[in-house]
């Protein structure tokens, strides 16, 4: 098993393309040398084979597991404590009955959810009730297959995406993210769910925004944004005239009486660059512009036309200086 | 007690725990398999989230009527059975596949479903050792094996060159390879022969690839 090294990386081009006929001709040489060549293979092989199926376990965490048991036997795990079973049990089988616990999973044996997760292109979903979901890169979402009658609900589990939703009379639609709750009637808006921090933000109409805790829910109209920290439970509103949170899925971004360093921290966002400023901008006229499909150097353009400004690339940065 | 294991513990007092509504074993039983029962319904739902709710609903049978057990002397067969019936129901209410792959769970012999477990233990260790491989060898590796990526793909998106990606994958491959089979502790070596055979048996008894 000395020559391991040369042969692995032919075994590994082997696995990766099956097809190929000569490597799979070097692969059987090697495998045909001894009975402890032929061994290695197969393991490698089997590691190989099993590890697919091992990605499961990402989203398996035990600990999470028997928190959600314990809620739904009415088991709170900071009761779980022996010998005070007969009271808890006769507490849990009423209790069963009427808590939903985590209740995306009670309903899972009527409602049948889909989840859709997408890669590194973007997609979208189509809802029964014609609502539409836009899914961002690297993002999971779960829907459900049939929507009945009363609540319109989905699970934003992980990622961004941008609802626009259908307005069906008396009819919400919920968008539940970790513990937190975002309840619409008829809209469009972005959520997203990284880092431990639910961002919103409203494109049009109003949405209603309930932190896990119960007592806080905030209400946003078009242009609102909101952070919403997991951690620390603390909530901080902003606006979003621009669309710059949802500009991932519409290439538009648009600016309406927005002050020069204003734009510039768009952009930074939107295009994932960093400005060093010369000179003060504060002084300039504030900017009004559509842009739609637009590479970051024709809006660099426009604004160097706009304004006597003059943007150069040093290094990472892009500097910004007053001719 | 949660976090020693349940390998203290026999099958009868397991079981005359859960009769008695012991929710200390109940709680150790359930932390103790619920991964690899999970990691078995999956095979069957294609979905974790799917998967937790139906061993969920298991234990919360046991839990409630424990006369469900009348009858039962080992463990692991009845949380294995009844899982993967309950993940076939659910597929057939989905799509309505033919019922002999239920009757395939039910005339299953006791002893297969200790290879059943020990693949889903495998499976774990396998996990657990590919978080610990060096950043960028793990997460190529993860590219190429979680989300199925050729080495093309991958070298574009991280932009190496391929050969990068291939040593990567060799070298994870190495590393695993060795850390289960001839790695130092207690794993080591018995988790040769298993690792050889368990697939064998599961592909025999058309369990691997049963929908």
């Amino acid at each position: 098993m000395r020559e391991n090294t040369a042969f692995i990386i032919n075994i590994v081009q082997y696995l990766n393309d099956p097809s190929d006929q000569e490597l799979e001709k070097e692969v059987s040489r090697f495998r045909s040398a001894s009975i402890e060549n032929d061994e290695f293979y197969l393991e490698i092989e089997r590691v190989w084979n099993i590890s697919p199926e091992v990605k499961h376990l990402d989203a398996l965490n035990t600990e999470d597991a028997l928190e959600r048991l314990s809620n739904r036997l009415g088991y709170s795990s900071k009761n779980r404590g022996s010998g005070r079973w007969k009271i808890w049990y006769a507490a849990a089988a009423v209790a069963v009955l009427f808590i939903a616990g985590y209740w995306g999973y009670s309903t899972f044996t009527e409602v049948h959810y889909i989840t859709k997760t997408t890669g590194t292109a973007i997609d979208s979903v189509l809802l029964p009730d014609g609502s539409k979901i836009y899914l961002s890169k690297g993002t999971t979402v779960r829907y459900p297959e049939k929507m009945k009658a009363g609540t319109r609900s989905v699970f934003l589990v992980r990622g961004a995406a941008f609802f626009d939703i259908v307005k069906k009379a008396n009819q919400e639609f919920v968008v539940a993210v970790e513990s937190s709750k975002v309840t619409v009637l008829g809209t469009s808006f972005n959520v997203k769910n990284e880092h431990k921090q639910i961002e919103l933000a409203v494109r049009s109409g109003k949405i209603k925004f309930e932190a896990p805790d119960g007592n806080s829910s905030s209400v946003l109209t078009a242009g609102d944004g909101l952070i919403y920290s997991s951690e620390t439970g603390r909530i901080s509103r902003f606006t979003d005239k621009a669309g710059t949170e949802y500009a991932w899925l519409t290439h538009e971004l648009k600016f309406v009486d927005t002050p020069l360093p204003e734009v510039f921290k768009i952009l930074e966002k939107c295009y994932g660059v960093k400005f060093r400023y010369k000179d003060s901008l504060s002084s300039f006229n504030k900017f009004n512009a559509n842009f739609k499909d637009n590479k970051l150097e024709e809006i660099l353009e426009i604004l160097q036309e706009t304004y006597p400004l003059q943007i150069s690339k040093q290094d990472s940065v892009l500097v910004v200086q007053s001719n | 007690m949660s976090k020693q294991g349940l390998s203290g513990f026999t099958d009868e007092q397991i079981l005359s725990g859960l009769r008695s509504y012991d929710y200390g074993i109940f709680t150790l039983l359930y932390s103790s398999y619920f991964q690899n029962l999970a990691l078995a319904s999956v095979k069957y739902v294609k979905d974790t989230f799917i998967a937790e709710g139906i061993v969920q609903d298991v234990f919360v049978r046991i839990w409630e009527q424990p006369s469900l057990l009348e009858g039962v002397n080992v463990v692991r067969p009845y949380l294995y059975r009844s899982v993967i019936n309950m993940s076939i129901n659910y597929v057939n209410r989905q799509k309505n596949i033919e019922l002999h792959h239920l009757k395939i769970a039910g005339t299953m012999a006791d002893e297969s479903f200790d290879d059943l477990h020990e693949e889903q233990e495998i499976k774990k260790i396998i996990f657990l050792e590919i978080e610990k491989l060096p950043e960028q060898c793990k997460r190529v590796f993860k590219m190429s094996r979680f989300e199925g990526l050729k080495y093309r793909e991958i070298a574009a998106l991280l932009n190496i060159s391929e050969r990068t990606v291939e040593n990567h994958v060799s070298n994870a491959l190495k590393i695993l390879r060795f850390r289960l089979l001839e790695g130092k502790g207690e794993r080591s070596g018995e988790y040769r022969l298993k690792l050889l055979s368990v697939f064998v048996v599961l592909t025999a008894f058309g369990l691997g690839e049963m929908c």
